[in-house]
């Protein structure tokens, strides 16, 4: 059984239906791309799997998390699911942080969180000992700072670094990443992605990796589905899509990707 | 003659906390120019200062051959002839009341324009692609794609002979994006390009000149194939690694 | 839903004007004159009653709506159209001058709009329907000046506005076409929310004894007058208080109708 199946998941609003039949699986260790423009239903397939759609639309067809039903749980059965299961880090690192709230603290939530939920008790050490352990696994170099620190007084890579802290701190085995390097300078987007990439393989995590950025996705997704129009157009391998697209849109994206990125090289390769 | 040629430019906004450090660069004409920075390199200011938004606390700007004096009307009248902005955000950058008509009328009536309305307005139309029935209607109707190319046809209006464009495409889907640097290109033909934008590749395949913004610092300038193909700066080399790339396809042959 | 919303609004405030209006012109009764015995109930003759003179009730209870109106145009005008100017500036203004006058505003709307209203009918010759206007609206002036400087102050952070002076247009040529235009429908809506308050607060002023001077009694006099005998004629307070409950209804859900139908007008265009 897999860790994350989708079968024929359907999203609508009141008057029309916005993605029409999604289906694929997902298991620990696997790193799945979910690509499309905007308005081609990939972050509402991503968010329906979190039972976090936005108000006024609703699922159909059936997300087994975790071998769970998804679709239909009411939302007070969907929170122990959340975060245990399954986190999700968005694209806007400062939207998803409180701009009230020490990071150290907003850190400190999920892992009392995770210890109640185990049934153990979290001593003052402790509690400081896993924030310094998670900073450390999303290579944050001056751990003492960012914790006292507020989140306007930090960068926006820090921001995402510790955003996916707060996120890896619950203990998930499948991370949902919504757009998560859009923001951030390019610099900082290799670092991030780096670090996404050992996440998953030292702690064998599931990753649902939502761009609209062909190379990003290439780089980070061993498998990739193609979204246009609320619907999955190409499904497959990473290489295979990217080097030999069988779907005319897919063709398109690529080959648009391909003439942006020749335009560099071919001024790389002068001498 | 240089369209523009700044020396030595510094600024900042709060006279503590300088953005710009004596930033000198030429754009000639013909030769689109790429500044290339990530964010806090101070692009955008470098940009606010070649339109005439800002005057720099050090340095000069000189534009058309004459000294850009901001306090002066007349120079500034003569200026957004000469050099006319698009911006970043498809959605911020055309007043949602306002009818496209009357948009792209606006800049003919302020800036005393030649010829006739409705022909300059069916020109630029005609030029960035739209259709000429686009007028009517509010910006709402269009899509980001679209809405940038309005911004386009206000731009040229005034038959400016240089577009300081500040990440024109970043924030269009990819498929837009590509169309809209087609569109560009094509009008590189016409008048000479400043591209201000975080990703090189939109430079490359746009500039022939370009410069490298590190902390309001010109780390590096040349010519694009030059400094792409054997950067001398750390800061370039690093921005040139950490591009994500697509495979390609002769990489999977090769395989 | 909000149709309905707009609908009920407009009657209500529609009925409002229409007796105000048609006061003007023709009443039931002389509102100066006996019409009949003291504190009467209602009847055919005199469907409101009668009151403590024996003037005909429902003669000031339509009276009081053109008062209550007159204050509240009038204060809504004016508060409206100072407190925009005054936004307006605050948002130009350099950043000492901007933040004195943020506060100022904030001082101004921390005190209650009635005591600032004593103030100004204290330091003017006395109590009138013009020191009304002016007490209620200058308090009106400074919240929707609030408003106008937070709206305008995003608007002028909007790539267009570079764009327009890059255009080569003026700052009073870009408020002109681009600042007002933005700002006007949220502004709108305030202002007729404001619309209802100042008519409270004109009820609020005559039953203080500092609203217009008779014959011209506001609703807030009759029901101060009515007090006493509010046992003996209940309709002395009923009448006037429907009366006043109806209009700042009215235009309350005349406002939430009109926001309504201002986004409304959003969502039609995105849909075409």
């Amino acid at each position: 059984m897999s860790l994350l199946r989708l079968r024929d998941l359907t999203v609508h609003s009141a008057s029309r239906e916005l993605v029409h039949g999604v289906s694929f699986d997902l298991d620990a260790g696997q790193r799945l791309g979910l690509v499309g423009e905007s308005g081609s239903g990939k972050s509402l397939t991503a968010m329906s799997v979190m039972g976090l759609l936005p108000p006024g639309l609703s699922a159909g067809g059936s997300v087994l998390l975790d071998g769970q039903q998804v679709i239909g749980r009411p939302d007070r059965q969907m929170v122990p699911l959340r975060g245990t299961t399954a986190a999700v880090i968005f694209q806007d690192p400062r939207s998803a942080l409180d701009p009230l709230m020490r990071l150290g603290d907003q850190l400190a939530a999920p892992i009392r969180r995770r210890a109640a939920r185990d049934g153990r008790r979290l001593t003052p050490a402790a509690l400081r000992d896993s924030q310094m352990h998670w900073l450390d696994r999303v290579s944050i170099r001056d751990p003492e700072r960012i914790l006292r620190a507020w989140p306007h007084e930090v960068s926006g890579g820090q921001r995402q670094r510790v955003a996916i802290a707060m996120a890896l701190a619950c203990g998930p085995r499948l991370l949902i990443a919504d757009e998560p390097t859009t923001a951030l300078d390019v610099s900082t987007q290799a670092e991030v992605l780096d670090l996404l990439d050992g996440l998953v393989r030292e702690e064998r995590l599931a990753l649902l990796f939502i761009s609209h950025d062909l190379p990003v996705v290439s780089r980070i997704a061993d498998r990739v589905i193609v979204m246009q129009n609320g619907r999955a157009v190409e499904q497959g391998d990473a290489m295979q899509i990217f080097t030999a697209p069988r779907h005319d849109y897919t063709s398109g994206l690529v080959a648009a990707a391909q003439r942006l990125q020749a335009a560099l090289e071919d001024a790389e390769r002068r001498p | 003659m240089s369209l523009f040629r700044l020396s030595d430019v510094s600024f900042g906004y709060d006279p503590a906390t300088p953005v710009l450090h004596s930033v000198s660069l030429a754009l000639e004409e013909g030769e689109n120019l790429g500044i290339l920075g990530e964010s806090g390199s101070g692009k955008s200011t470098l940009l606010r200062l070649m339109l005439g938004l800002a005057a720099p606390d050090d340095g000069v700007i000189e534009a058309d051959g004459s000294v850009l004096d901001i306090t002066s009307r007349r120079r500034m009248q003569a200026h957004r002839r000469f050099a006319q902005p698009v911006f970043q955000d498809p959605y911020s950058s055309l007043d949602p009341r306002m009818r496209i008509g009357k948009a792209l009328a606006e800049p003919h009536a302020a800036l005393g324009l030649d010829g006739d309305v409705g022909q300059e307005i069916a020109r630029v139309l005609q030029a960035v692609g739209l259709p000429q029935d686009s007028t009517a209607r509010r910006p709402r109707a269009f899509s980001g794609g679209q809405r940038q190319r309005i911004a386009v046809a206000r731009a040229l209006i005034a038959r400016p002979r240089v577009l300081l464009a500040d990440e024109p495409v970043s924030a269009l889907d990819l498929s837009t994006r590509v169309r809209v640097i087609d569109l560009l290109s094509d009008l590189s033909q016409e008048v000479t390009l400043v591209l201000v934008s975080h990703d090189v590749a939109i430079v490359a395949a746009l500039c022939p000149r370009l410069v490298v913004l590190q902390h309001g610092r010109a780390v590096e300038a040349g010519a694009t194939a030059d400094i792409l193909s054997d950067p001398q700066h750390d800061y370039t080399r690093m921005l040139l690694s950490s591009l994500p790339r697509l495979p390609r396809p002769e990489q999977e042959t090769a395989r | 839903m909000s149709r309905g919303t707009l609908w009920v609004g407009l009657l209500l405030v529609g009925l409002n004007a229409g007796v105000a209006l048609l006061t003007l012109f023709w009443l039931p009764y002389d509102p100066t004159a006996m019409a009949g015995g003291r504190l009467q109930p209602p009847s055919w003759a005199h469907p409101f009653g009668t009151d403590r003179l024996g003037q005909d009730y429902l003669t000031k209870v339509m009276i009081g709506a053109r008062i209550a109106l007159s204050v509240g145009i009038g204060a809504a005008a004016l508060g409206g159209l100072i407190g925009t100017c005054l936004g307006v500036l605050a948002a130009f203004a350099r950043r000492s001058a901007d933040d004195g006058l943020a506060a100022t505003l904030d001082i101004l709307i921390a005190f209650p709009t009635l005591l600032l209203a004593m103030l100004v009918v204290a330091a003017s010759e006395g109590a009138s329907l013009g020191t009304a206007i002016l007490a209620i609206g200058l308090a009106m002036s400074a919240i929707i000046a609030r408003l106008v400087r937070i709206l305008t102050k995003r608007v002028l952070a909007q790539d267009y506005i570079t764009a327009a002076r890059c255009s080569g247009l003026g700052w009073g040529r870009i408020v002109v076409s681009h600042v007002l235009p933005n700002i006007l429908p949220t502004v709108l809506v305030a202002v007729a929310l404001q619309f209802g308050l100042a008519v409270i607060a004109e009820a609020s002023l005559s039953f203080l004894g500092l609203g217009t001077p008779p014959p011209n009694a506001s609703w807030g006099q009759l029901l101060q007058q009515a007090q006493s005998t509010v046992f003996r004629a209940p309709m002395g307070v009923i009448a006037p208080g429907l009366a006043l409950i109806s209009l700042v209804l009215g235009i309350n859900f005349l406002a939430d109708g009109l926001r309504d139908l201002l986004d409304a007008e959003v969502d039609l265009e995105e849909a075409r």
